[in-house]
């Protein structure tokens, strides 16, 4: 067995089968996220629906879920979303959820969240996974 | 759903396929969903005031021929054999290397380009806009051109995109991915003209500006060892369509060779005389009695490299076989470290002997050189660098070119010979211009017929001026100012005139070292001036008098003697 030990350059992102495999269901875990009005607005089916979004680049199509969907039309432009006083786990989760869970290396986190690579590394590269933010190991 | 692929369009992130990474461009959600983002960058950076991912996208067909594994591992395959074989057949006469080489890299290129389009046979390129239906065969430019069919259609579901479909591809390795299909919106994969794949691809010509040198160099290895190939010069052909050389044409062509004193003639002038069939065409006579004069040993190639030339070699002057007497070097052994003025001037002095052939010769089209003593003797001049930029370029160990006093309207053969690296045949033109040792040579390029080179010295009325004029005492070095008569312009500090240069030739035997040499020429030239100053010029051309060596040497043992000190500008006066 490969011991896989993450350094600054590997590429971390959001796990979405960690919710599957934890029970969680991270269409509730994000709601906290839209306003009031926004949650009223969202029914348990649409919540749950899934949109096509199309890369720029490939054409390729991915699925969302609508809240998902809302989340990042909400905060994607909202600076004071990725708030540098919040707990660097929780940082790093809003970050994926604003970029599309594009992957990210602990380096290039930490730049974007305002915190040392080591650090991103030391909280995110450990045995504790929070909300599904993983390393890529290949 | 996908993890970490896509761009979520309408909301405003852009984010990078792993695969291919992008650069995309973030919008807010009422502006146009998508935008073309720059197609290579490795910015990370902030446009519109968010985030942009990083990386380049590099929507190329990735060929082979363009990695560095290919050239670093390239060689001479059958196919290219063949192809190179193909090649000469069809040309109907031999070919350089180079020229052999661009082809070969064309053949490759288009090679590749073949194999790719028999890829694509069949398959339509993959682009948003378009209407597919179940079965079409698809190749996807952004997916390093991966094939695939379409096996479902669906409606694509998105609250701002409006109607447009969803495809689902089978790969031809199993993958299943789903691609837009019927989208109306801006996309770059809409925008790409699907003719111009190809047009990513390297010209062979850049590839070879690039690679040229590796690839000529396997494909002579290559080409040497096959036996059906024959190399002339810096040329090939095939052996099987070389015309048949018999001993008779060889004995003709001695003798055609015989009457022009030995050549040098070029292959097409003996070639007159020896009535091959006309049928042959004139290069492949010309390859072939060039191969067949190349193995007779009666006779030698001494053309410049693009045009071979013949010479009889039983009438080849001794002088390019051997290194001329006055021109024997002898070498300073010992340490001594030289200063960069000291080394700027012995550049300056332009020594053949000081020839770096490492380092790349700038060609020119005229240069002036200083005849010294024992080139004066020799008849000869070095083939410094100087020299060697205005001379085409040659591997050979002996070159025999034409050389054209444009005053006097006198033309010669001279001969550039490697080793000792000099120029041979001038001789009999010092002796009719009556020139001295420091007088100035100017060597042109001529573009005239035959004449590779136009030769003068700086003209003048001839008058008595007064002079350092060495001669043998005692069978010593002896030197004094005296009255001569001066037929040209010459360097002040490097003329020596001599009255009887057979006396040096005696002297010149004697066994001497650097060191020796350069004691002697010192104090014989200290005695010269009240100080007793000696400028390194004056002390290289007349240490030359008695022992041929470069400025270098000459330095060396000046520096290293200690018996000297530098008072400045070159001048160096006993300690």
């Amino acid at each position: 067995m490969k011991i896989f030990r993450p350094t600054e350059d590997t590429r971390f992102h959001i796990d979405y089968t960690w919710f599957e495999k934890n029970g969680q269901d991270i269409n509730v875990l994000i709601q906290k996220y839209l306003t009031p009005e926004q949650q009223a607005q969202l029914t348990n089916s649409e919540a749950e629906e899934l949109l096509d979004s199309v890369d720029e680049e490939t054409g390729e199509v991915h699925q969302m879920t609508r809240t998902m969907y809302l989340v990042r039309k909400t905060y994607a432009h909202d600076p004071g979303f990725i708030n540098p006083r919040l707990p660097l786990a929780e940082l790093a989760f809003r970050v994926f959820l604003v970029n599309g869970n594009q992957p990210l290396t602990a380096r290039e986190l930490a730049a974007r969240i305002g915190r040392k690579p080591a650090e991103v590394l030391a909280q995110l590269g450990g045995r504790a996974v929070y909300n599904g933010i993983r390393p890529i190991l290949n | 759903m996908d993890r970490g692929r896509t761009l979520w369009v309408g909301d405003g992130t852009a984010v990078a396929h792993p695969l291919l990474p992008s650069l995309a461009v973030s919008l807010g959600g009422r502006l146009p969903l998508l935008v073309n983002a720059p197609k290579s960058s490795q910015a990370l950076g902030i446009i519109l005031g968010w985030v942009i991912v990083d990386s380049v996208s590099a929507h190329v067909i990735h060929r082979p021929i363009d990695s560095q594994k290919y050239w670093s591992s390239f060689a001479i395959t059958t196919d290219d054999v063949e192809f190179l074989y193909s090649y000469i057949i069809e040309l109907g006469h031999p070919i350089s290397t180079d020229k052999l080489a661009l082809a070969l890299l064309k053949h490759r290129v288009e090679q590749e380009n073949s194999k790719l389009r028999e890829r694509w046979e069949g398959c339509t390129v993959y682009q948003p806009k378009a209407h597919y239906a179940v079965g079409d065969r698809l190749v996807f430019p952004a997916l390093q051109f991966a094939t695939g069919r379409v096996i479902a259609l669906r409606p694509g579901r998105h609250p701002e995109l409006g109607e447009f479909e969803v495809i689902r591809v089978a790969f031809d390795d199993g993958q299943q991915r789903e691609f837009a299909a019927r989208f109306p919106h801006p996309h770059r994969l809409n925008q790409m003209d699907v003719s111009d794949f190809f047009s990513h691809a390297q010209s062979p010509e850049a590839l070879y500006a690039a690679n040229g040198e590796r690839v000529r160099a396997a494909l002579s290895a290559a080409l040497e060892q096959n036996k059906e190939f024959i190399r002339i010069g810096d040329e090939w052909f095939l052996r099987a369509m070389m015309a048949e050389i018999n001993i008779g044409h060889l004995n003709l062509a001695e003798a055609v060779l015989d009457m022009a004193n030995g050549g040098p003639l070029t292959t097409d002038v003996i070639l007159r005389d020896l009535s091959l069939p006309t049928e042959i065409g004139q290069k492949v006579q010309e390859a072939s009695l060039n191969a067949a004069l190349a193995a007779d040993p009666r006779f030698d190639e001494v053309g410049p490299d693009n045009k071979p030339a013949w010479f009889l070699r039983r009438l080849e002057p001794p002088e390019v076989l051997t290194i001329p007497e006055p021109l024997r070097a002898v070498r300073f052994f010992g340490q001594a470290d030289l200063s960069d003025q000291m080394l700027a001037l012995a550049r300056e002095l332009d020594d053949e002997l000081d020839f770096d052939e490492a380092a790349p010769v700038e060609p020119a089209q005229s240069v002036r050189v200083i005849l010294t003593f024992p080139h004066l003797r020799a008849g000869t001049l070095g083939w410094s660098r100087r020299v060697a930029s205005v001379l085409p370029p040659s591997r050979k160990p002996r070159i025999a070119f034409r050389l054209r006093d444009p005053m006097a309207r006198q033309t010669f053969t001279a001969w550039a010979v490697r080793e000792g690296r000099y120029i041979w045949g001038l001789g009999e033109w010092f002796k009719t211009n009556r020139l001295a040792a420091g007088a100035y040579i100017d060597l042109t390029r001529s573009e005239a017929g035959d004449v590779m080179l136009l030769i003068d010295y700086v003209r003048r009325r001839p008058k008595r001026e007064w002079v350092r004029v060495a001669s043998v005492r005692d069978g010593r070095l002896h030197l004094e100012t005296a009255q001569r008569p001066v037929y040209c312009d010459v360097d002040e500090l490097m003329a020596v005139f001599v009255d009887d240069p057979q006396a040096f030739d005696a002297l010149r035997e004697r066994p001497r070292d650097v060191r020796q040499a350069v004691r002697e020429a010192f104090s014989e030239i200290a005695k010269l001036s009240p100080q007793g100053n000696v400028h390194v010029r004056t002390l290289y051309a007349v240490v030359n008098l008695i022992t041929r060596c470069s400025p270098t040497d000459v330095l060396a043992a000046l520096v290293a003697s200690g018996a000297y000190v530098p008072i400045g500008d070159h001048y160096w006066h006993l300690a």
